[in-house]
């Protein structure tokens, strides 16, 4: 009962950093319609960054981590500019591929910056472990309470800058009808550089978040990214909503699956969820169906 | 005397032809290193393996990026059955060739209602799939040790060891996949897939089978890829489950997007180049991969039609040759 | 008997009712035309009979055979093809392949065929390469054989959308608004090309077109729709003076439109 209730945590963890990162993924699909493949080295930049601030540069965790993420949406916004724009009319699979060529290069920069060994990160808890309950209690790993945490009060707050802020509501309309909110005005380039910054920061908050618990590699993003596309299938394209319930969901099926059937197979499962689901029901747990128009 | 090329709109004369050949024949005897033959013979397996890829992506328009995962299949397939079961090397290509063929297959018929995105993220989940059984499934495949001691191919008494002997065995099926592409093109399968590409609803509202179609191209392409497998697996005599990784797949997708895509000749400019520029960029060391990335954009922006677009319309993947229809 | 037959159809997406208990005959041989305003479902219609939408509701009977669920694919091989309001074009193929590429139903060279150059698929490909150019020949665009559609003038284009159904010999032809977007001499052209596609090769035709002068010129029958149901059908020229159809289109009674009718007619 313990060992279930630590692998709910363990796995909801998981999968709120998926969800974080399936976020940043839906963002870009809902105002730009890509699709970006180097969503994951998003993440792999956060951990590289952080582990530079705080170990490398001796900076108070606190203070790093939004450091990082504005840098991260720096990043963001250069993407947009130097690789999205002059890609952007070149059609679909262009731009997928184009992200993919991003992924490559941030990798291998990354491994000639850095290095190629594992870089190991324990801030901000350390070794520390909660332990609840006396010897044989629930063990919780209080990095994965700052995960459910943090990826809850800014799914919160998310939802009110898109509901109620003036930015959030252009960046919905411009998503859902380019052309129209640019005739009412919306200042489209600027909010899809802004979208860029969100996504990217979305990426390295999980990557952030995530360091701790692997170590800091070149490849780190690579999977997260993959698994996160994954849960935005899962919970429905195109969902804000859906990516989270997604990403949750895989965490947990990852994280019980691992324990009750194959550990060495782990990272198979996300896969084999994704297949089922676009075989059984490609619109998700939360999207809708579509259908071409003749 | 004259050939006319594909589309031809132009005449070569026969002397030149010869002359071509010639020198492709010979080449092999004018590279003094091993390095240098190593690299032919690899840029030989890539023009494979790209012609493969040019089936699913640039015929079809289907980005799959299944394809170092078929690859691996064809090699993995080979390279055991001639070390554990003892089977002869030209029985182990074929099937080699018909387990990758039948993989694509199966890959075809999963992703036959799934569009661009969706489809393309089911082939990388493939992909991982395959690479983590090659990685894990250790009773067959050894793991991460991989498979060594691979037989290279043997006719009779000779051994294709050389590497200048197993240039013609890979020259072979490199002339073989052109010749049959050229065919293929322009037949009723091959526009049918071409269709496909410019717009489903469409080829479907004047008759074509979408599901034959795209089943067929994932077909071919897995079929050129598990035979470019087995030749890889023979030449290096030594395979392991990292190289059939996703980045393997980028790689072959750029020599796709470089040499142009689509394009008879386009895979194999687009793999000789880009086996042979790692060489060329040797000094940039560590940060080739880097900037092998952005190259990938940088064409994308620049030369979308790749280098065979850019230089020849002559060589261009649309209709047949011969005739003149009056002023256009 | 009727070619195709339409038996109490209806069309609803969600809560949205396209067509409702729609009863249409073509009868072999002729051109019918299908008209009604914007939104009163058309090309829903077309779409159905070209099998992109099942009917929600009735039978589609071809020759008498029911119809409903078969793919575009299927009901290619059967004799019906279609063009598209918003032309689809495959523009990487030249003009002579797009028109080649239809004609995949009627030919079987398989793969082994292509592969060794066997002889179905020589003698299947140069039938293909005839017929291919003595279509565009018919509708006047064999000398662009070459030209990608994106360097061909509009009207061009639409006519090579007809010429790459016409490849896929069909005994029924559905043109979903042909006319849309042409300059008075492509119109005149079209007219014309339909005329000779019902006379010199038989070709049963199903028009869903805008322009009264298009339809009243060529079709011998026409069906008029509103909001999805059928509101009046006849000849032409029964159509035209028939009230109803006067205040669906122009909202106004028949004695103000006849009025303005002979005005316009000289114009037209």
């Amino acid at each position: 009962m313990v060992i279930l209730l630590q692998l709910l945590f363990s796995g909801l963890a998981m999968g709120s950093i998926y969800a974080l990162v399936a976020l940043g993924f839906t963002l870009l699909i809902n105002s730009v319609n890509i699709v970006n493949l180097a969503q994951g080295e998003f993440v792999m930049l956060g951990g590289f960054l952080i582990y530079t601030l705080v170990t490398l540069w001796g900076w108070p965790f606190w203070l790093s981590f939004p450091v990082v993420i504005v840098g991260a949406g720096i990043f963001g916004l250069l993407f947009e500019r130097l690789g999205y724009r002059p890609l952007k009319d070149t059609g679909v699979v262009t731009i997928i591929v184009g992200t993919l060529g991003l992924s490559v290069f941030m990798k291998n920069m990354a491994v000639n910056i850095w290095g190629a060994l594992p870089l190991p990160f324990s801030e901000p808890f350390g070794r520390r472990m909660l332990v609840l309950g006396g010897e044989n209690g629930l063990r919780l790993v209080p990095q994965h309470l700052l995960i459910l945490g943090l990826t809850a009060a800014l799914v919160i707050g998310l939802h009110y800058f898109f509901r109620f802020t003036r930015i959030g509501v252009m960046m919905r309309a411009a998503a859902q009808d380019q052309v129209a909110a640019r005739l009412m005005g919306v200042p489209f380039y600027r909010l899809t550089a802004l979208t860029f910054a969100l996504a990217a920061a979305l990426g390295a908050l999980a990557g952030v978040l995530l360091a701790p618990t692997f170590f800091i590699t070149a490849e780190m993003g690579t999977m997260v990214g993959i698994k996160a596309f994954v849960a935005t299938i899962v919970g429905g394209w195109g969902s804000i909503p859906g990516a989270i319930a997604g990403g949750l969901t895989v965490g947990l099926i990852e994280a019980l699956s691992a324990a009750y059937l194959s550990s060495k197979y782990k990272d198979v499962f996300a896969f084999l969820i994704l297949i089922v689901f676009l075989l059984f029901r490609p619109q998700g747990i939360l999207g809708e169906k579509t259908t071409e128009r003749a | 005397m004259t050939v006319t090329t594909g589309s031809g709109q132009r005449r070569i004369p026969i002397f030149w032809i010869m002359g071509a050949g010639g020198a492709v024949i010979a080449l092999p005897w004018f590279v003094s290193s091993t390095y240098g033959l190593v690299l032919l013979n690899m840029a030989l397996i890539h023009s494979l393996l790209v012609l493969g890829f040019n089936f699913i992506y640039g015929l079809t328009g289907i980005l799959s990026l299944a394809q170092a995962a078929l690859w691996g299949i064809g090699a993995y397939t080979s390279a055991i059955l001639t070390t554990e079961k003892g089977l002869s090397f030209w029985l182990a290509l074929p099937a080699a060739g018909i387990l990758a063929g039948l993989a694509g297959f199966l890959l075809g018929a999963f992703t036959l209602k799934l569009k661009s995105h969706y489809l393309t993220m089911v082939t990388i989940g493939f992909s991982e799939i395959v690479r983590l059984v090659l990685l894990n499934y250790e009773e067959l495949t050894h793991g991460a040790f991989g498979i060594r001691n691979i037989p290279p191919p043997a006719l009779g008494p000779l051994t294709l060891q050389n590497p200048r002997l197993f240039y013609y065995l890979a020259l072979f099926f490199v002339l073989l996949a052109l010749l049959f592409t050229g065919r293929f093109r322009d037949s009723r399968l091959g526009l049918a897939l071409q269709a496909l590409r410019d717009d489903e609803l469409a080829a479907a509202a004047v008759g074509v089978d979408v599901a034959y179609g795209k089943i067929l191209a994932f077909t071919l392409s897995g079929l050129l890829s598990g035979v470019a497998g087995s030749l890889f697996a023979h030449f290096a005599t030594y395979i392991s489950p990292d190289l059939f990784s996703l980045e393997a797949t980028i790689r072959f997708l750029s020599m796709l997007l470089i040499g142009g895509v689509g394009t008879l000749a386009g895979p194999v400019i687009g793999a000789f180049f880009l086996t042979y520029l790692p060489e060329w960029l040797r000094f940039l060391q560590d940060y080739y991969m880097a900037v092998y990335g952005l190259g990938i954009l940088l064409v994308l922006i620049f030369l979308p039609q790749g280098i065979a677009g850019f230089l020849g319309r002559g060589l261009r993947w649309t209709g047949e040759g011969g005739k003149s229809y009056g002023p256009s | 008997m009727a070619l195709l037959e339409l038996v109490n159809v209806s069309k609803n997406f969600g809560g949205l009712q396209a067509v409702l208990s729609l009863d249409l005959a073509v009868n072999p041989g002729q051109v019918h035309g299908l008209i009604g305003p914007n939104g009163s479902g058309k090309t829903t219609t077309l779409n159905m009979i070209s099998g992109l939408y099942q009917p929600s509701q009735g039978t589609i009977l071809w020759r008498g055979e029911k119809i409903n669920g078969l793919s575009p694919a299927q009901l290619v091989r059967k004799g019906i093809a279609r063009t598209f309001q918003n032309l689809r074009l495959f523009r990487h193929l030249d003009v002579l392949a797009n028109v080649k590429v239809a004609r995949f139903s009627r030919t079987r060279a398989g793969l082994l065929d292509i592969s060794f150059g066997l002889p179905r698929a020589r003698a299947e490909e140069k039938e293909t390469q005839e017929r291919a150019e003595e279509i565009l020949a018919f509708v006047g665009l064999l000398e662009r054989a070459r030209a990608r559609p994106g360097d061909l003038p509009y009207g061009q284009q639409r006519l090579l959308e007809i010429a790459r159904a016409l490849a896929s010999e069909p005994s029924l032809l559905l043109l979903d608004e042909p006319a849309a977007g042409l300059i008075p001499r492509e119109k005149e052209y079209l007219m014309e090309l339909i005329r000779r596609l019902r006379d010199q090769w038989g070709l049963t035709v199903l028009l869903v077109e805008h322009d009264m002068r298009v339809v009243m010129n060529v079709c011998q029958r026409v069906t008029v729709l509103n909001f999805g149901q059928k509101l009046a059908e006849g000849s032409p020229e029964e159509i035209m003076n028939h009230p109803e159809v006067v205040r669906a289109y122009l909202g106004v009674a028949k004695d103000v439109w006849n009025v303005k009718a002979k005005g316009l007619g000289r114009a037209l």
